[in-house]
C-alpha cells in the first residue's frame, strides 16, 4: 500500500485495498451456497464413489436422510424417536402428505416427484441402509439418491 | 470522517475525493459476513434409485396371473422379481463379522465375492478371505470383464453386515467394469425379517 507524506501528514491510498475487499465480495457472493440445515450434516462421513453422477434438480421436492455410523437417523430427524422402520415410515407418510399439501395450495397438480436423499455413513451397514429404504418404500416413495463423495477416476 | 482531497505529484495512486468511510465499513462488513457463512459446496454426488410400489412388482413378476399382489415388495423371492434381472450376473458379497476379523480385514470388510451368471447356475468363488481387498477387486474386475452375457444388468447382493464404503468401491467395481443398470437386492437377514412377518 503505497502512502504520501507532506506537510498536511500522512495520507493512504485506499485504492488497492478497496479493489480488493471488493473482489472478495464479488467471490463469495458467486460461491455462497444457502443450504438447508439437513442438506450437510458435517458429523456423516459420506463413502466415495467415481461413477456418481451429478445432482438431479428434477424432482419437486426432497427429503432429507442422514444416518450416521450406528445406524441412526441424525440431523433434523434426531428429535423424532424413530428407533423403528414403523415410526420411520409413520413419519415419512406425513411428510409425504404434507409436501403434497403444500404444493396443493400453490397451485401445483399431479403427482409430485418427491426424492428421498439418503446420506448414510461410510460406517453404517448395508442392513441399515436397505431398512430405511424399505420404510420409505413402504411410506409410498418411489425415488430415492445415495449421496456419495465424488472422486476423480485417477484419484485414490 | 471526512478525507482531505489534494493534489500529490509524488503519488502514483488515484485520489479519491469521495468520503470512502461508511463504504469501507460497509465492505468489510459484508465481507466478514461471507466469510463467516462461506460453505464451500462438498463434491456430493448421487446415485439414484427407484423403489418400485408394491402393485408395478406384482406386474412384473413372471406368475402375476395365479400369485396374489404381494404385500412387501421386498419379500418377494428372487425368481418372481422383474424377468429382466433373471439373466442378469450377481455379485454375492460375504463380509467380515465379529470372530472373523484380522488384520488387514476388519468388522464389515468384504471376507468372500462369488459371481453368479444367472438364477439357474451356482455362483463362483472370485476371492477369499486372504485376499487384500485391491486384489479382490482386481479378480472381480477380470471375472465380470469376461462374462459373455450382455453387459447391462448387475445384482450386487452384500451381506447385511458389510460396511456402506465397501458397497459403494463395489458399485463402482461393477460399473468401471461396463454394466450400466447395478441394482441392489436387499441383504439375506432383512429378507428373512421380512419373510417371517
Amino acid at each position: 500500500m503505497s502512502a504520501s507524506v507532506d506537510s498536511e501528514g500522512l495520507d493512504v491510498n485506499l485504492t488497492p485495498l478497496l479493489d480488493l475487499v471488493l473482489q472478495l465480495i464479488m467471490f463469495f457472493m458467486i460461491t455462497i451456497n444457502f443450504v438447508r440445515v439437513d442438506q450437510f450434516d458435517n458429523s456423516i462421513n459420506l463413502p466415495l464413489a467415481s461413477t456418481a453422477v451429478a445432482l438431479d434438480k428434477s424432482a419437486d421436492d426432497w427429503i432429507f436422510l442422514n444416518l450416521d455410523g450406528q445406524g441412526r437417523l441424525v440431523g433434523t430427524l434426531s428429535t423424532f424417536v424413530l428407533d423403528t422402520p414403523q415410526k420411520l415410515k409413520v413419519h415419512l407418510m406425513r411428510e409425504k402428505e404434507s409436501l403434497e399439501r403444500a404444493a396443493r395450495a400453490q397451485g401445483k397438480t399431479g403427482e409430485q416427484k418427491i426424492v428421498i436423499i439418503l446420506r448414510a455413513d461410510k460406517q453404517c451397514k448395508y442392513a441399515e441402509v436397505f431398512t430405511v429404504l424399505h420404510s420409505c418404500q413402504l411410506a409410498g416413495f418411489k425415488h430415492w439418491q445415495l449421496r456419495v463423495m465424488t472422486k476423480s477416476k485417477g484419484a485414490g | 470522517m471526512s478525507r482531505h482531497s489534494h493534489k500529490n505529484p509524488g503519488s502514483p495512486g488515484v485520489q479519491l475525493g469521495l468520503i470512502i468511510t461508511p463504504m469501507l465499513d460497509m465492505s468489510f462488513q459484508i465481507l466478514a459476513f461471507f466469510i463467516m457463512t462461506y460453505n464451500p459446496s462438498a463434491l456430493e454426488g448421487h446415485i439414484p434409485g427407484s423403489l418400485v410400489p408394491p402393485a408395478d412388482v406384482a406386474k412384473k413378476s413372471k406368475d402375476n396371473n395365479n400369485s396374489p399382489a404381494p404385500v412387501d415388495p421386498l419379500s418377494i423371492p428372487e425368481d418372481q422379481l422383474n424377468p429382466e434381472l433373471d439373466s442378469a450376473v450377481t455379485v454375492k458379497v460375504r463380509a467380515v463379522v465379529k470372530g472373523q476379523e484380522s488384520e488387514g480385514h476388519p468388522v464389515g470388510s468384504v471376507r468372500q465375492m462369488l459371481v453368479q451368471t444367472s438364477l439357474d447356475t451356482s455362483a463362483e468363488i472370485v476371492s477369499e478371505a486372504h485376499h487384500d481387498f485391491k486384489d479382490a477387486l482386481k479378480l472381480l474386475d477380470e471375472r465380470l470383464k469376461k462374462m459373455t452375457t450382455s453387459k447391462t444388468n448387475l445384482k450386487i447382493a452384500p451381506d447385511g453386515d458389510l460396511r456402506q464404503e465397501y458397497v459403494m468401491v463395489l458399485y463402482d467395481a461393477c460399473k468401471n467394469a461396463g454394466y450400466s443398470k447395478v441394482h441392489f437386492v436387499p441383504p439375506p437377514v432383512l429378507n428373512t425379517k421380512l419373510n417371517k412377518k
